[in-house]
This record gives structure tokens, C-alpha cells and sequence, in this order.
């Protein structure tokens, strides 16, 4: 309750101090400065801006330096709120108040609402329950969202980390697994090393022995090349040239006797040459004494023939030995004789021919037949002869047969013939004679040869003899051998040489006795330690040595896998050693962590959907407030009671004039507008002390202005009284101002205790 | 066809003796009617080392020498208020106590067939699990006991039991177990992982609250045949505990004018041995509705159960708020909005969730609303 107002510079009041009661009456007559006090106390509770309307309408009708303080301090109210509500002046008795302004939202959630705003309360939802990214709770469902997302990668990450652990375990096993395999492997290497180095050493001894038996054989072969040079000694002086002397006499007594061999044996063949020729020559000699015999016959016969004409029993002889002259003398000899007789006397030819050869077959004469059988044979035989020796006689023979064939025809032919014949036979028996003579001086020839031969035969026989006496003195067979004997010498004295100097170098400058009994006495060694007598050979045991070096590197490769083993298992237990225990707690932290999330985040969501469901809620509930709206009007009648004639009723269905209706007697609504002045004036007030109330629960504070104006005084004093009900009953603070004395007068009668002011007094 | 009977987290103690000591009896009744071989206990059997010490006693006698053979691996309870005090030295009559850590294995043959047990009592880390030297499994079954949390199990659930240390799951697999019989998480859930079958059978009784749904033991029926497959095991079966109770919480709204909503159907289904717990929820006009009706309700149903919780932290009060109109207005539309059971004659979980919530935030936003205008 404002108990003080004090005034400085506002008007007509410079310095002016009033104190109010629980009603206080202000009193003034027009210009006694009653719209003054009635601004100073608006600016005392309000306190308008100066930008705004009411503000600079003070500030206009009073000046910059006014002032107007109530004490205590009200509460402030907005002019807006202060005009409409809890002012009531003459001038605007009416309830039609400024629609949509926002003081009247305010008084219609207050009086519908108790001062609760559903669409603060929605908007408060709508907020709580929209996805905007701007707004807090999202932000906190986000970040709740984003801590489980957080939490589940944590967890994720450590099944991963153990179950990565776990694959570990197993690949040290493995790993453990393979350096076993590799120890076994190292083990198993190293035994076979162990073995390859005694049998290594085992085969060494062998070699050793047969090493010193090389010696000892080596020794053995020089000492065998010492007794061979001995037996070689006497080649060591080369004597071959002097060999080679006695070789070349041998050699030239053989030529000699050779050349005369080739000369006696070219005599020889002189001889058998000149025996041949002489024996010809004797044949021809004979062939041509036949000839010439023959010849002679032949004349005798063919002169006989001619002379008588009358051949006797010789024809046939004569005709054969004619045709075996032809046929000795050959076919071409034959056909031309027979040319030659057809030609030269055709039919003395033809008949000798047939003749012939009729007279010879029908010879009945077996002596004639004998004769001719036998001349035949002969002339055969003397073919054979002349056939035999050569050409010579040949053709002395053909030529003579020719001859006497060719002079057939004539008796001087056969006679001339006869005589060829018989000079040729003088000429065979000369040069038969010459031949024979030849014949004996190379035969006289051949007699010196053969002396000569046996001369150089001689000779020959001796220088051989010389010879084989030689090589007889040096015990060798031929010249070769004794050359190889010498050589043979030389190489060995050669070899005795290099042989002794290779052994003493073995034998380290020692003697060769000394070395060689020292050799048997290690062989013994050996023998007595038990070394076989026999082993591999040297190739062998050059393989085992190449399969120990190969062994023993390869162990190093192994160990250097094992070495790597051992760290790389060193390094996996280390990783995953006290990994278990650890991982399955922050397993579990993280479980917790993602359940405290999920948790977090569902509530969150919950709270988002419980404030979409309260949003529809809050929109829904209205301001149809027909309970609130009935109570104004309960009170409103209440407060009439006096007023309003018996049996009336009032009915507010809004806020506005036309809303207020009031029941007759009769039941018929009228609204305010209907009502005489008097009347609405009344029910606008008790309107707005009803709301004025709904408006403010706790005791608040009235200004009314000449309110009463239009009543009578009746309707005045009614007025009046409601008034002080209210003030009674609820106990607001009233400020009533009048202009009129008389009502002045009669509100100190009806409100006990009030406080009058006359504003005549402060002006 | 060897029976084991699995169970854990018993939480005896002096302070609740009679219904501890009464499951304790239906785990014995159980084991006996079921016929089992084998009782494998693993772990919390006693919620304090000295609870162990007063009640070994009545454990003993109950335990008596059974047909069965009672293996009690500890846990981490055991080791609570434990001060000088050693287990191994308590007597736990005919119970086979396996305390050696880290592990030991034992050989059984009842039932005909070979079975193994490796136990793992609770320790305070299992690093270095991998170097156990655990024989090769040499009979058709083994079955791994141990307390503690298995990572990858779902460990969250709705009850959130600290103080054991996790181990992972390849210590089981690893050592060949066919079965792990484990204690510690008080809510039963069961998984293969890599051919094992791996149980939680969850508290033997409710002992605490959140431990919502039946309680008792697993029953593992062992064939003869040999193991190796990853069927060769069949799934644990669950018996429920009578005399073990239930944990049941309702949240209920109050009224304005702190009228809690009805119980009455619900407590039908209540049993002795239940839990209940009751969260108020809502602004009211004045505190002390809330607490008279609280003071109501456990009048009427207190008596008829083991323990009856009523939470009243979630209820605010603000006077005047019955008056408000907009708050009654906001209550008709929201009541208005109730989800309604779908065809199968249940409501949706999450819309009943949605709409209880909203209407905590909207009577949040009204007392934050009205203490501003006051
Ligand atoms: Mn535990």
C-alpha cells in the first residue's frame, strides 16, 4: 500500500508531499490540478519511459525535471495494464479494452491461467522436443550420442586388442613350436658334425698310413732304380757309331752281293732267252728242211701231175695236205686261196677243189686212205711246230705255202716255190748256227758272275760275324736294344737322381735309412692304435671334409634362424604377456561406460518424446475458459447483488462490451450496450474489480476518477457500497477523486476511515 | 548322467537370517527332490566374512551329509569383514570348500560319468591366467567354477554388483571348460561362447533392490556322452525359489492432492518373501499428503510382505497448485492421453515411459513456472 506520494516540479504542484490511507478521497474542483495528481500518481506506480507514448505525454505536459515518488515502492505495472485495469475514470467506463496488445494476452492467461501461459509452456516443449541443432538438448543428445559412440569404438577396439592378443598367443605357439624344430634340427647337425670329424680323423690315419707306405714304396723303387743302373753301367758310355760302322759293312757287303745277284740273275734270264731262240731257230731250221721237203714233193708231184696229167694215187694226199695247208694257213689264207685258184683258173680251181675233195672221200684205196691219214697227222705235227716257235716261222711258212699256193698254177711256181723253200732253210740252219754260237758265250758269262758271287758272299759272312760279336759282347740282341739299353741308362741315372733328391726331401734332410726306419716305426704306431689297414680314398675323403665345412656352415645358418626365433618369441611374449587379466578389466570398464551411454542417451530421448507428447498437450488446452469466464460472472453478480434488480443474472461469454449480458425478469439477455448508462456504468465497474482481482491474486491498488458521474444517487451510493466491499473484502488500496462536494461528503460517510485531500490546499 | 545344481550369491546374513537360511533350505529341498550329484555354489554364499563365522553353524547342521556333493567356491563377499579372519579355517561340515587360488581341479565320477571341476575361487586379478599349468582335460566333462564378471557378458544389467574383478572368457575356453558355472552378477543370464555354455543363475534370493524377476538355481543335466561338441551340452534349466521372493517396483504418480494410484491388482500377485518397492512420483499440493498416503499404504500391505520400500524423492510439493487451472486443465488432457493396452492386451512399455515422463516435466515446468510468479 503506497503510503506516501511526494511531488516535485509535476505542475501546479513545485513541492508537495500527501499521505494515503486504505481509501483516501481527493478532492478538487475543475483546475484545482485533480488531472495532475491523478498523472503523478500514474508515473509514481508506472513509471513510463519517456520514448514511449504515455512518457513523452507526461514529459510534454509537465517538463524534464517533474517528480513523482510513492512510498513504499510499488510493485511496477505497465501503463497499458494500469489504464485499462486498475484505473477506472468517467470518461471510459466501458470494457471494451485494446484487442491483441500484449498486457491483454498477459491478463487473459491470468485470469484464464491462473498466470500461466499453455503457449509459453508449448513453446517451452516445442523447443524441448525439435531436432534444431542450435538448441541445447540436442546438443546434449549429441554429445551423449556421440560419448556411446565413443564408448562402443572403445569397446570394439579392446575385443579387437584381445582377441588380437589371443592370435598372438597362438603364433608364439607356433613360433615356440618351430625353434624346437630348429634346436632339433641344430642337435641333429651337430651330431653329424661330431660324426663326420672322427670319421674325418679316422680316414686321416688311413691316409696317413698309406702316405708313408708311399714313401716306403718310394724308397723301395729308388733303391730297385740303383741296382738297375748298376746292371746298366756298361751302356753308360754311348758306343753306337761304332756299331753303326760294323752295321754299315755288313750292310754294304749285302749290296754288293745283291747287285751281282741282280747281274747273274739278268744273265740267266739272257741264257734261258738264248736257249729259247736257239731251240726256235732249230725249229724254224727244221720247219723250213719240211718246207723244203714238203716243197720239193709238192714240185715232184705237180710235174708230175702236169706231165701226165694223170695224178696217181697222191692226189688225195696232196689235196688234203692242200686244204690243211688252207686250214693251217686260216680261214682269210683259205678263202683267198680259193679266190685266187677261182680267178687264176676257174675250172681247173673248181676241179682241183671238188676233185679233191670228192677223190679223198672216195678213196677206196685204205692204203691211199692210210698215206693220206698219216701225211695229215705229220703236217699237223709241223703246224704245231711252226704254230709254236713264233711269228718267224709262221710266216715263212705262210709265205711259202702262199707262194707255192700263188704259183700252184704253174709248174714254175711249184718249182719256184721248191726253191724259196730250200734257201730258207739254208738261211734257218745260218742263223740257227749264230744262235747256238751266242748261246755258249753267255753261258761263259754266267760261269764268271757265279765266281764272283761266291766272293762277295764271303766278305759278308765275315763283317756279319763282326757284328753279332759286338752286340754278343754287350749282351743285346740287336742295335735297337742296345740303344734303348743306353737310354734306358740314362734315364735311370737320371731318375736315381731326382728320385733321391724327392726323398730327402721328405724325409727333412735326414738320412734315407734313418727316414725309412722312422716311416716303419710310425706304421707300427698306427698298426699298434688299431687303424684299419684299409679306408676310403683320397677323394673320398676330401668329400667328407667339403661335407663338414658344408655342415658346419649350414649349422651357422640355423643358429642364426634360432637366434631370430628366440627374439622374435621374446618379442611376442612381451607383447601379450599380463595382456589377459588387464584386457578383460577394461573390457568390462568399457561395457559399463557403453551401458551408462546407452542409458544417457535413452533418457535423453525419453525426455525429447515425453516433450513432444507434452507440446501436444499444451496446445491443445485453449482459452474457451467458460469456468473462469462463469466465476467473473458470479462474482460480478455478486458484487451487483445491490445493483441489479432481484432475479437478474449476469452472463459473461468475453471481454468486450457486447459479451457482458445481463437476464431479466422475463429471461431475456441484454447486453451492455442495452443497459442505461447508470447501469453499464455500474456493471463495467464491478467488471473490472473482477478481473482486476482474477488479474492480481494479492491485494493491488484502484484509482477511480469520477467514476459515479451518470448514477443517480441511488445507483451512487450502491456503487459506493460495492466499492467498499471490495476494499473490505480483499483489502486493495482505493484512491477515489471527485470533483463533486456532495459525493465527497457522502464517501466519508460510507467508507470508514477515509483520508480526505483537498487539492486547493497543495496547489 | 551326472545333475549338477548351479547356483550363487546367496548374501546369508545375520541380519536377514530367516530368509536367507530359508532359500538356503530350498537350494538343500531342491538339490534332494532333483536328485542331483552335484551342488556347485559359486561364490557369495555369505554376504560378510563375518556372517560366514556366525552363521557356518546353521549351515552346517542344514547341510547335514547329503547324497550330493556340495562344492562352495568363495567370493567376493566372503572376503568382506573379514579382518584377521580366514575361511579355510571354518568349518563347513560336509561342504567341499574350494578356497585354493588361483585354481585347483578336482575329479569327480558320481552319476557314472567322469566330470572335472576346476575352480577358480575369487582373486583380486587373474593376469597371468595363460601360464596356468591346468592339466589337459582327461574326462568327458568340465565344468569351471569361478566368481567374478566375464568380459563380454552384458555385465550391465539391472543390477550393477562392483567389487570383482573381470576375467576374460578365454580362460575358460582355453582350459577346455564345457561349462562355466559363475556367481557374481546377480542377474541370471546364460551364453555360449566358443562351444561353452557360460551361467549366471543370478541371486538366490532378492537381496537387495533392482533384483527384479524369480530367483533360484540352474540345473545342468550332464549327458554320458562324450564332450567336444558344441551341442553336446543342453541349456541349464531354471528353478525358481519360492521362499526366494521377488523384487517388484511400481512408480506411481500422486495425485495434486497426493492420492497415490490404486495397488490393490498388483498385490494380488505379491508373495511373503517379495520386495516391493514403491517410487512416489508427481508435485502435490502439500508434502504431507504424500507422506500420509506413503504412511497408508505401508499400513495396508507392509505386513504382507518381506519388505516394502516407499520412495518418496521423486514427489515435489507446491501449494497452490490445486488451484491452478491450467495444471487441472493440463491433468484432464494428460489422463486424457493415457496409452491404452494394444491387441494383445498390453500396454507399450515405452509409451507408458513417454507419457509418465511428460507428465513429470510438465508439472516440473509448472512449480518452476509458479515459484517464479510468487
Ligand atoms: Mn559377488
Amino acid at each position: 500500500m503506497i503510503e506516501k506520494l511526494t511531488l516535485t516540479g509535476f505542475g501546479k504542484f513545485k513541492e508537495a508531499v500527501f499521505g494515503l490511507a486504505g481509501v483516501t478521497l481527493v478532492y478538487g474542483p475543475n483546475e484545482a490540478g485533480k488531472t495532475t495528481f491523478f498523472d503523478a500518481l500514474f508515473q509514481a506506480i508506472c513509471r513510463p519511459s519517456e520514448t514511449k507514448k504515455s512518457g513523452k505525454v507526461l514529459k510534454a505536459r509537465y517538463g524534464a525535471g517533474r517528480g513523482a515518488l510513492a512510498e513504499p515502492l510499488p510493485v511496477p505495472i505497465s501503463d497499458e495494464e494500469f489504464l485499462n485495469l486498475y484505473a477506472i475514470r468517467e470518461g471510459d467506463l466501458r470494457l471494451e479494452l485494446d484487442k491483441g496488445t500484449e498486457w491483454l494476452e498477459k491478463l487473459k492467461s491470468r485470469l484464464f491461467h491462473g498466470g500461466l501461459d499453455p503457449s509459453a509452456f508449448a513453446a517451452e516443449f516445442e523447443k524441448r522436443s525439435s531436432d534444431s541443432r542450435t538448441l541445447t538438448h540436442t546438443r546434449e543428445l549429441e554429445k551423449a550420442k556421440a560419448t556411446l559412440d565413443q564408448a562402443r569404438r572403445e569397446l570394439e577396439a579392446k575385443k579387437q586388442e584381445r582377441n588380437s592378443v589371443l592370435a598372438r598367443e597362438k603364433k608364439l605357439a607356433e613360433a615356440e613350436a618351430a625353434l624346437q624344430e630348429t634346436r632339433k634340427l641344430l642337435r641333429a647337425g651337430a651330431e653329424e658334425a661330431v660324426r663326420l670329424e672322427s670319421e674325418i680323423a679316422s680316414e686321416e690315419k688311413i691316409a696317413l698310413r698309406r702316405k708313408w707306405n708311399g714313401y716306403l714304396a718310394r724308397l723301395d723303387e729308388w733303391q730297385q732304380s740303383g741296382t738297375e743302373a748298376e746292371t746298366l753301367a756298361p751302356f753308360r758310355l754311348d758306343r753306337r757309331e761304332e756299331l753303326k760302322s760294323l752295321r754299315d759293312a755288313t750292310v754294304k757287303a749285302g749290296a754288293a752281293i745283291q747287285a751281282e745277284r741282280g747281274k747273274r740273275d739278268q744273265q740267266t734270264d739272257l741264257i734261258a732267252q738264248a736257249k729259247v731262240e736257239t731251240r726256235g731257230m732249230r725249229e724254224a731250221k727244221e720247219a723250213a728242211a719240211i718246207r723244203s721237203a714238203a716243197a720239193a714233193k709238192l714240185a715232184a708231184s705237180a710235174m708230175a701231175y702236169l706231165a701226165g696229167k694223170k695224178p696217181r694215187g697222191g692226189l688225195p694226199v696232196w689235196t688234203i695236205a692242200a686244204m690243211g695247208l688252207a686250214i693251217g694257213l686260216g680261214g682269210l689264207g683259205a678263202a683267198w686261196l680259193a679266190v685266187k685258184l677261182a680267178v687264176a683258173s676257174a675250172a681247173a680251181g673248181v676241179l682241183l677243189a671238188v676233185s679233191a675233195f670228192i677223190l679223198g672221200s672216195r678213196a677206196a684205196s685204205a692204203q691211199a686212205r692210210a698215206d693220206a691219214a698219216a701225211a695229215l697227222a705229220r703236217w699237223k705235227d709241223e703246224w704245231n711246230l711252226v704254230a709254236g716257235p713264233g711269228v718267224a716261222q709262221s710266216t715263212a711258212l705262210v709265205g711259202g705255202a702262199s707262194v707255192g699256193a700263188v704259183n700252184l698254177a704253174t709248174p714254175e711256181g711249184f718249182l719256184q716255190a721248191m726253191e724259196t723253200a730250200s734257201r730258207e732253210k739254208e738261211n734257218a740252219e745260218a742263223r740257227e748256227w749264230e744262235a747256238a754260237r751266242r748261246l755258249e758265250s753267255l753261258q761263259d758269262g754266267l760261269e764268271k758272275i757265279t765266281a764272283t758271287l761266291a766272293g762277295l758272299t764271303e766278305a759278308e759272312a765275315l763283317a756279319h760275324r763282326a757284328e753279332k760279336d759286338w752286340l754278343a759282347r754287350y749282351g743285346v740282341e740287336s742295335a735297337e736294344s742296345y740303344a734303348e739299353r743306353v737310354s734306358r741308362c740314362r734315364q735311370v741315372d737320371s731318375d736315381l737322381g731326382k728320385r733321391r733328391a724327392e726323398l730327402e726331401t721328405l724325409a727333412g734332410g735326414s738320412d734315407l735309412n734313418a727316414f725309412r726306419v722312422d716311416l716303419h716305426r710310425k706304421l707300427l704306431a698306427l698298426d699298434e692304435a688299431g687303424v684299419p689297414q684299409h679306408g676310403q680314398d683320397e677323394a673320398a675323403l676330401q668329400r667328407l671334409r667339403n661335407r663338414r665345412r658344408e655342415m658346419l656352415k649350414e649349422q651357422e645358418i640355423v643358429g642364426g634362424t634360432e637366434r631370430g626365433m628366440i627374439a622374435d618369441r621374446e618379442g611376442l611374449a612381451g607383447e601379450i604377456r599380463g595382456a589377459f587379466g588387464k584386457l578383460a578389466g577394461d573390457m568390462v570398464a568399457w561395457e559399463k561406460a557403453v551401458a551408462d551411454a546407452e542409458e544417457e542417451v535413452a533418457g535423453k530421448e525419453l525426455d525429447k518424446r515425453a516433450a513432444a507428447l507434452a507440446l501436444e498437450i499444451f496446445r491443445s488446452i485453449g482459452y474457451g475458459a467458460d469456468q473462469v469466464l462463469a466465476g467473473l460472472s458470479g462474482e460480478m453478480e455478486a458484487m451487483l447483488a445491490n445493483i441489479l434488480p432481484a432475479g437478474r443474472t449476469v452472463s459473461l461469454q468475453g471481454l468486450e462490451d457486447r459479451q457482458i449480458q445481463v437476464m431479466d425478469a422475463g429471461g431475456g439477455m441484454r447486453s451492455l450496450d442495452q443497459l442505461s448508462t447508470g447501469t453499464r456504468h455500474a456493471m463495467v465497474l464491478a467488471a473490472k474489480l473482477a478481473m482486476a482481482r482474477k488479474h492480481r491474486p494479492g491485494p493491488g491498488l484502484l484509482v477511480l476518477d469520477d467514476p459515479f458521474l451518470a448514477m443517480d444517487d441511488e445507483r451512487e451510493t450502491k456503487a459506493m457500497e460495492m466499492l467498499r466491499e471490495f476494499h473490505v473484502r480483499h483489502g486493495w488500496q482505493i484512491v477515489l477523486l471527485t470533483k463533486s462536494p456532495p459525493l465527497a461528503v457522502k464517501a466519508e460517510g460510507i467508507f470508514p476511515g477515509l483520508r480526505r485531500i483537498d487539492l486547493a490546499a497543495f496547489a | 548322467m551326472p545333475r549338477i545344481l548351479h547356483a550363487a550369491d546367496l548374501h546369508l546374513s545375520d541380519a536377514e537370517k530367516d530368509h536367507g537360511l530359508a532359500v538356503f533350505a530350498e537350494l538343500i529341498e531342491t538339490a534332494l527332490r532333483e536328485r542331483v550329484d552335484y551342488v556347485v555354489f559359486c561364490g557369495d554364499l555369505f554376504n560378510t566374512f563375518a556372517d560366514a563365522e556366525k552363521l557356518r553353524a546353521d549351515f552346517r547342521r542344514m547341510l547335514g551329509a547329503p547324497p550330493f556333493e556340495f562344492l562352495y567356491l568363495p567370493g567376493n563377499h566372503e572376503e568382506l569383514q573379514r579382518g584377521g579372519g580366514d575361511l579355510t579355517r571354518l568349518d563347513f561340515g560336509a561342504a567341499t570348500v574350494l578356497h585354493t587360488r588361483p585354481w585347483e581341479l578336482l575329479r569327480r565320477d558320481r552319476g557314472g560319468v567322469a566330470v572335472e571341476f576346476l575352480a577358480i575361487p575369487h582373486q583380486e586379478q587373474y593376469q597371468g591366467y595363460a601360464d596356468w599349468p591346468v592339466p589337459a582335460k582327461a574326462a568327458p566333462w568340465r565344468i569351471a567354477l569361478a566368481h567374478g564378471v566375464v568380459a563380454g557378458m552384458a555385465y550391465r544389467g539391472p543390477d550393477d554388483e562392483g567389487g570383482a574383478t573381470a576375467i576374460d572368457a578365454d580362460l575358460f575356453t582355453r582350459f577346455r571348460a564345457d561349462y562355466a558355472a559363475l556367481g557374481h552378477i546377480h542377474g541370471r543370464r546364460s551364453q555360449r561362447i566358443g562351444g561353452a555354455i557360460f551361467s549366471y543363475p543370478g541371486s538366490t534370493r532378492v537381496w537387495r533392490r533392482n533384483e527384479t524377476g524369480p530367483r533360484g538355481a540352474l540345473l545342468l543335466e550332464l549327458p554320458s556322452a562324450s564332450a567336444g561338441t558344441d551341442t553336446g551340452l543342453p541349456e541349464p534349466r531354471f528353478i525358481p525359489f519360492a521362499s526366494a521372493g521377488e523384487y517388484r517396483k511400481y512408480i506411481l504418480p500422486l495425485t495434486l492432492e497426493g492420492e497415490p494410484a490404486d495397488l490393490e491388482a498388483q498385490s494380488k500377485a505379491w508373495g511373503a518373501a517379495d520386495y516391493i518397492e514403491v517410487a512416489f512420483t508427481g508435485v502435490v499440493e502439500d508434502e504431507r499428503s504424500a507422506a500420509a498416503s506413503a504412511d497408508r499404504l505401508r499400513a495396508r500391505y507392509a505386513a504382507r510382505v518381506r519388505a516394502l520400500d516407499i520412495d518418496r524423492t521423486g514427489v515435489s510439493a507446491l501449494p497452490g497448485i490445486a488451484s491452478q487451472p491450467m495444471v487441472r486443465q493440463f491433468l484432464e488432457a494428460w489422463e486424457a492421453r493415457a496409452p491404452r493396452p494394444g491387441e494383445n492386451g498390453c500396454v507399450d512399455v515405452s509409451a507408458q515411459a513417454i507419457w509418465i515422463r511428460a507428465r513429470e516435466l510438465s508439472l516440473n515446468l509448472f512449480k518452476a513456472n509458479l515459484e517464479r510468479l510468487a
